[in-house]
């Protein structure tokens, strides 16, 4: 570039900044970042901006927050010494579809490939080189512990690039783990973001603050409870002998008056240790699960959802971190009960899909309303195993349908379940309702754990722009790479798009908020408007321009839905 | 060398930070974003070079030569970032003599009220091709269909706006 060119370079800069693109404020970040301690190694300087961005204010936040101060070492990355190589132990649960692994030779493994498929949990040393890759042309979910969940479109290939070490608590582990997106996009789901690598990209995933040790503390947990529980039962038995041999000695007592001998106020329903609506087919699967842990972690993390969207609902709102880091600690511990249901096929969209699966959702509700001491009744009961068994068979209908597109898959089965939460709700008692759906919960996706904003959460991908002109621009970037389109195809999307998306009134109602942006919680109905006309415009796309089979293929597996997030 | 004024930024409390950060940040931003980067880019890049002049050992000598520190940083940082080789010496200088006749003592922010002004002064052609891309921000092929000309004239157009404007604010921060 020329003198001009920087002249004119600075000119358009300046223009830029009187119409809107003005300096943020990052002091709170670079403080918060300060604080964390070396986040980014030099190795990992050219990371592209929106991962490392996001993944940084994410570990500075939760660190200062929580005063979890995790010092980072890299330890053998990236210049290792002789025959030391960097490993990552991580555990890595298929929650969705397939995934090959290939790993490199190294001094002390051969080099060795397999496949894994939906509810495989396995322990996994990961090293520099070893590569991961969607398979049967599908995406995949997968539970990388500690780091949380990464999902990838269909023919996504991987290459583990980097990981550094973190000492907590004199223990050695795996603070970040870096990924190379070789083909195709992933991503990296927290509940404060979501961010997404495409090819050329990286993937930089920090350990969650529990994360990887949430099932191991869990098992001392329980194992603790359990030596408390025989303790006291020894303790019982002594005192029942120590009772009986005093009642021997002493005379009997008159009759008890009529007030003694009432019996005790009936008490409230136990807490459902198995399963409440159980299946023939997937009887096994739900026995699997910790209902008990599941209603106990769900009474607990259904308000604070609710709380947070409370604090997020209004302009210049920051994101509470102490909450932010409770809420990922339990939804880590429902994340850890997925795996057996998805290996037994329970239908649905996705892992949260499942999640929501009637069977589950029931089951999830019965614990959680029990625990809060608003057990339901045994009408209450009857009536919902009736619903249960109605909407598990059409559950069952729906993944055996055909699509077009994978997202009308995702269209029908919020559908479904929508109808499935709605009549479930009618069932309740007003106490109840209001602990499946705090008050406030309903206004934004996610708001609450029987909510299908839950499976938007996995696939929205929330644009913000001024008008649709920028949202069309923006989209059409994304799909150029995701689609491998052609400038002239990428043009051709981008009027189309810029046509659909200003005929899309109800998408510019209203401005994006602080509990959109930062925790991807889109008001309600927003993801779901955004999903109806994003499968008008795929249509349309199909039919008007002209795609190679690869990227017709790519387009039907598309699984993201663009959403506009007005500024 | 003036020891008074030597302070090891590295031992600053939180508010001197804040306060150090406050300061220089848009001044920072505003060069990446000139130098090429976008948005989320200029964000990172602002906070790497911030920890890199807090955790360095760096000997502060007041603000124009800790400016023009940070520029240095920002600068290899984003050339890093962006996969491309330093630049010759010839060009950082041309690059930077243009940005500090830009920011000036203020950071810049007398420079954006003379361009506000100047704005005020363009009418027919030169006006709609501004509103449009920088207002609308519609594409140039968008542009060229409204006002009728191609997208290299929507291209031309726009830089003979801008220069137009370039010689309107040195005029009214000379004057």
């Amino acid at each position: 570039m020329n003198t001009d060119d920087w002249q004119d370079q600075l000119a358009d800069r300046a223009l830029h900044e009187l119409h809107g693109e003005t300096p943020p404020d990052l002091t709170v970040r670079v403080l918060a970042a300060l604080h964390a301690g070396s986040a980014t190694p030099a190795a990992v300087v050219a990371l592209p901006a929106r991962v490392r961005s996001s993944a940084r204010r994410f570990l500075a936040a939760v660190a200062v927050a929580a005063g979890l101060l995790i010092a980072l070492a890299v330890l053998a990355w990236p210049s290792p010494p002789r025959g030391q190589t960097a490993i990552a132990h991580v555990e890595l649960a298929v929650l969705e579809g397939g995934i090959a692994v290939t790993e490199v030779e190294a001094d002390d493994r051969p080099g060795r490939a397999f496949t894994l498929t939906t509810g495989a949990d396995v322990a996994w040393a990961a090293r520099p080189g070893d590569l991961l890759a969607s398979t049967d042309g599908r995406g995949a979910a997968v539970l990388l512990r500690p780091f949380g969940v990464v999902t990838t479109e269909a023919h996504t290939r991987l290459e583990v690039r980097a990981m550094e070490m973190s000492v907590k608590n004199g223990v050695l582990a795996t603070g970040s783990l870096t990924l190379a997106v070789v083909a195709g996009v992933a991503t990296w789901h927290t509940l404060s973001r979501v961010d997404s690598a495409e090819a050329g990209q990286v993937l930089r995933m920090e350990a969650q603050a529990d994360g990887g040790s949430a099932a191991a503390a869990l098992v001392t947990e329980n194992q603790k409870l359990k030596d408390e529980l025989a303790a006291a039962q020894q303790r019982a038995e002594a005192l029942a002998t120590q009772l009986a041999r005093q009642q021997a000695e002493v005379p009997a007592k008159p009759p008890a008056s009529a007030d003694e001998a009432a019996p005790a106020p009936a008490e409230a329903a136990p807490v459902p240790a198995t399963v409440t609506f159980g299946d023939a087919q997937f009887g096994d699967a739900l026995a699997g699960v910790d209902w008990q842990l599941v209603g106990s972690v769900s009474a607990q993390m259904n308000p604070m959802l609710a709380e947070l969207l409370a604090k997020m609902d209004h302009e210049g709102a920051e994101l509470p971190m102490e909450l932010v880091v409770e809420v990922q600690k339990l939804n880590m511990k429902l994340v850890e009960q997925l795996p057996g249901l998805l290996k037994a096929g329970l239908p649905g969209f996705g892992p949260n899909g499942t999640y929501l699966h009637p069977l589950v959702a029931s089951n999830s509700l019965a614990s959680m309303l029990a625990h809060a001491g608003q057990g339901l009744n045994d009408a209450q009961r009857n009536a919902l195993a009736g619903l249960v068994r109605i909407y598990s068979a059409e559950a069952q209908g729906l993944q055996g349908q055909s699509h077009d597109f994978e997202l009308e898959g995702l269209a029908a089965d919020v559908a479904m379940k929508d109808r499935f939460f709605a009549e479930t709700q009618g069932l309740l008692g007003p106490e109840q309702a209001a602990l499946m759906t705090p008050p406030g919960s309903l206004r934004h996706d996610g708001g609450n754990l029987f909510d299908t904003g839950l499976m938007f959460q996995l696939h929205n991908d929330p644009i913000p722009a001024s008008n649709p002109a920028e949202f069309a621009r923006a989209t059409s970037q994304k799909l150029e790479q995701q689609l491998g389109l052609e400038p002239a195809q990428a043009e051709q999307v981008r009027a189309l798009l810029e046509r659909h998306a200003g005929a899309a009134s109800e998408l510019w109602r209203d401005r994006g908020t602080p509990a959109e942006s930062n925790l991807r919680m889109l008001k309600s109905g927003r993801g779901k408007a955004a999903l109806q006309r994003q499968l008008q415009w795929m249509r349309e796309l199909q039919q008007q321009v002209s795609l190679t089979k690869e990227q017709a293929a790519k387009l039907k597996g598309l699984k993201r839905v663009f959403v506009p997030l007005p500024r | 060398m003036d020891s008074s004024r030597v302070v090891v930024v590295q031992q600053r409390s939180d508010p001197d930070v804040a306060a150090l950060v406050r300061a220089h940040q848009a001044e920072v931003w505003r060069y990446l974003r000139y130098l090429g980067a976008s948005g989320e880019l200029a964000d990172d890049l602002t906070q790497e070079t911030f920890l890199t002049l807090l955790r360095a050992p760096y000997e502060d000598r007041g603000p124009e030569a800790r400016s023009g520190w940070l520029r240095t940083v920002a600068r290899n940082l984003f050339l890093k970032a962006v996969r491309k080789p330093p630049l010759p010496m010839t060009d950082v200088e041309t690059i930077d003599a243009i940005w500090t006749g830009f920011t000036r003592e203020d950071g810049g922010a007398e420079s954006l009220t003379a361009l506000r002004a100047c704005l005020l002064e363009l009418d027919g052609r030169a006006r709609q091709a501004i509103a449009l891309h920088y207002e609308q921000r519609k594409s140039r092929s968008a542009i060229g269909k409204e006002l009728g000309i191609g997208e290299d004239g929507v291209k031309s157009l726009l830089r003979r706006v801008r220069a137009v404007l370039r010689a309107c604010v040195e005029r009214r921060l000379s004057a």
